[in-house]
């Protein structure tokens, strides 16, 4: 089963992972009001049990510049069936990262790290663990990908702060050792110098 | 867990005993007349087996058993077995198939038979396998058709045929092996069982391990972390089979392969992709020390160096000023002047002489590779000797790569190899091991 959001969140909160300024919002006039708070620019995405990739169903809509488009954004969203609501959202900065976690049935909780975003599953640049995992552990997850130069800063993007990186999937290692969680993503994470981001979460118990 | 009696037992009953050409109980029957124990042969239906008296059941034996080998057909391995809880005896080992490996009814008496040997506190091996071999003492409890040299290498395999393979590659080649274990079905002592043993025995210095598939997976990473020797793994089956749905990206990422890789990766261990690559590391760690840090490479040839180079692909640091000036003074005018440091085709051994000792001198190389390509005034077995004399003084491990398969190059190898410097004829496969050697690059 999917955790819905606010389950999600509240398990996330718990073991202080830092996740976007984002609300999970009712209405048309709550999704503005939030949005304001929040400040543009911004993302409105379904919020979802039932799909696993939001993408693939046009349930994202990336860089809402004003109140107009965040008004179109959510008539359009809200068209899309079984949904449990609108989630307005900070646009996230830096590089998308993915961090996993999985209970195996041979070796029991497991601790993924790699190059995040829609394609992670084609270009699977990703290193595993077994958890609980200490620091080093998370140091060399980071080393092992191939796509490593990036984290450097590459091409106008920031380099990114790889202590926090490891500070989060330690704190990852920790969640998935004590909690009933089957399965974890966290993807996209947006990284740059100043800080790591979670712009999507998805748990399966 | 009583072991030794395993491992090195004095008295040994057979129990299945036959001489029937081609049959599995005269294989095991031969191999154990080499090992000169004292043997007991059971078979109720002949009164002599290979010329000696036979006893009807364990029963009859008077003299305690150390190791009781079970050959016999499926349906009777648990009336023996029930025979040996009453008796006693240091260990068994079950050769006989036919258990779990063939489904639920044989799972239910392999289930049957491991009580029953719990609860006498006998230590069981299989069923279903090929037995083990202990060369220190003189032991071959298996029907392998060949006796493995002694060494320094653990072999502990999940499939028996493939033993027997790499036994006989093995005695063409110069390394051997402590102990050769077939783990069989693992109804009693498992996998993780002989990993623990294994790390603690003194004959073995590296433990080389076929895996298929575990029961416990936690328990093998837990062991294999707190490991002291250095174990190389090849993991079989690695494709996965039907996949479960999956709702994450992590769920469809973290497959088995990756994560059998992971755990390895973590514990310390080495994992390899094929039985070549097994021996070709095993070796080198049973003979030289692993190092930390920058890795040196002296050849006779562009090519081969830059296929070694090509194939390491780790730090390589440059040779510095004292280095370049003392090579100044030996080298032919037109060298390379650099790691890898190519001392050019015309090489006497005087070169690879004063090339090796500027490596040995250079602090922050620490593991070094020698290739040999065979030009017309190439010596190899004086090279051989030069490396053998140099590496006495150096803590540094040597590996070599003497290219070609003539008789000149095998006296060369054999007589490195004896001073248990590994050569390879291939320089991706020297690359490949000198890396594994480098703890940095694990």
């Amino acid at each position: 089963m999917i955790l819905g959001f606010k389950e999600t969140k509240k398990i996330l909160d718990r073991y202080n992972l830092p996740y976007l300024p984002t609300f999970l919002v009712a209405s048309k006039r709550e999704a503005i009001s939030k949005g304001e708070d929040i400040g543009y620019p911004l993302v409105a995405k379904i919020s979802s049990t039932k799909y696993t990739h939001k993408t693939e169903i046009d349930g994202v809509i990336k860089d809402i510049k004003n109140r107009k488009e965040l008004e179109e954004a959510y008539t359009k969203l809200v068209k899309i069936d079984s949904i449990e609501g609108i989630l307005i959202q900070k646009r996230g900065k830096g590089i998308e990262l993915v961090i996993g976690a999985k209970r195996d049935n041979l070796f029991g909780p497991v601790v993924m790290f790699g190059i995040g975003g829609v394609f992670v599953e084609i270009f699977k640049d990703t290193s595993f663990r077994i958890a609980p995992i200490k620091k080093s552990d998370a140091i060399s997850m980071i080393r092992e990908i191939k796509g490593e130069k990036i984290f450097h800063g590459f091409r106008g993007l920031a380099p990114v702060n790889k202590n926090m990186i490891v500070d989060l999937l330690i704190k990852v290692s920790d969640m998935i050792t004590k909690e009933e969680i089957k399965e974890l993503d966290l993807n996209p994470l947006f990284a740059d110098e100043k800080n790591i981001q979670i712009s999507d979460a998805r748990i399966v118990v | 867990m009583r072991y030794k009696e395993i491992f090195n037992p004095k008295t040994i009953a057979i129990i299945g005993a036959v001489d029937k050409k081609e049959s599995v109980g005269r294989g095991i029957i031969e191999n154990l007349l080499k090992s000169k124990k004292e043997l007991f042969f059971v078979n109720p239906f002949k009164k002599k087996v290979f010329g000696k008296k036979t006893y009807k059941s364990i029963n009859e034996i008077k003299s305690k058993i150390d190791l009781a080998i079970i050959v016999v057909p499926k349906k009777a391995v648990k009336s023996v077995v029930e025979d040996l809880a009453k008796k006693g005896a240091g260990g068994v080992i079950i050769i006989s198939a036919g258990f779990a490996e063939t489904g639920r009814e044989g799972k239910k008496e392999e289930d049957e038979i491991k009580e029953i040997l719990e609860k006498a506190k006998i230590p069981l091996v299989g069923p279903n396998c090929l037995g083990v071999i202990r060369p220190s003492s003189r032991l071959n409890a298996s029907f392998a058709p060949a006796t493995p040299k002694g060494g320094k290498i653990a072999l502990i395999s999940q499939s028996g045929a493939l033993i027997n393979s790499i036994i006989d590659k093995s005695l063409t080649e110069n390394y051997g092996f402590s102990v050769v274990i077939s783990v069989g079905n693992a109804a009693g002592l498992d996998l993780v069982d002989y990993l623990k043993w294994a790390d603690e025995d003194k004959k073995t210095e590296v433990i080389a391990l076929y895996i298929e598939g575990l029961k416990d997976g936690r328990r093998f990473f837990d062991v294999l972390k707190k490991t002291k020797k250095s174990v190389v793994i090849l993991k079989g089956g690695k494709t996965e089979g039907g996949k479960k749905t999956v709702f994450s990206h992590t769920g469809s990422l973290a497959g088995e392969k990756e994560i059998f890789s992971a755990a390895i990766k973590q514990a310390g261990a080495i994992e390899v992709s094929s039985i070549e690559e097994l021996f070709d590391i095993s070796k080198a760690l049973a003979w030289q020390n692993q190092f930390s840090g920058g890795a040196g490479l002296i050849t006779n040839g562009g090519g081969a160096g830059v296929l070694f180079t090509d194939a390491y692909n780790f730090d390589m640091p440059k040779l510095n000023k004292e280095t370049i000036l003392f090579l100044d003074k030996h080298m032919h005018p037109s060298y390379s002047r650099t790691n890898p440091l190519d001392i050019v085709g015309d090489a006497l051994s005087i070169r690879y002489e004063k090339a090796l000792e500027a490596m040995i001198n250079q602090e922050n190389i620490k593991g070094i590779a020698i290739i040999q390509t065979l030009q017309i005034m190439t010596d190899p077995l004086k090279n051989a000797k030069i490396i053998i004399k140099l590496k006495r003084k150096t803590k540094k491990p040597i590996i070599t790569i003497f290219m070609g398969g003539s008789k000149k190059i095998r006296e060369a190898v054999n007589l490195l190899e004896k001073n248990k410097i590994p050569n390879y004829n291939d320089p991706k496969r020297g690359a490949i091991v000198l890396k594994a050697l480098n703890k940095k690059s694990i």
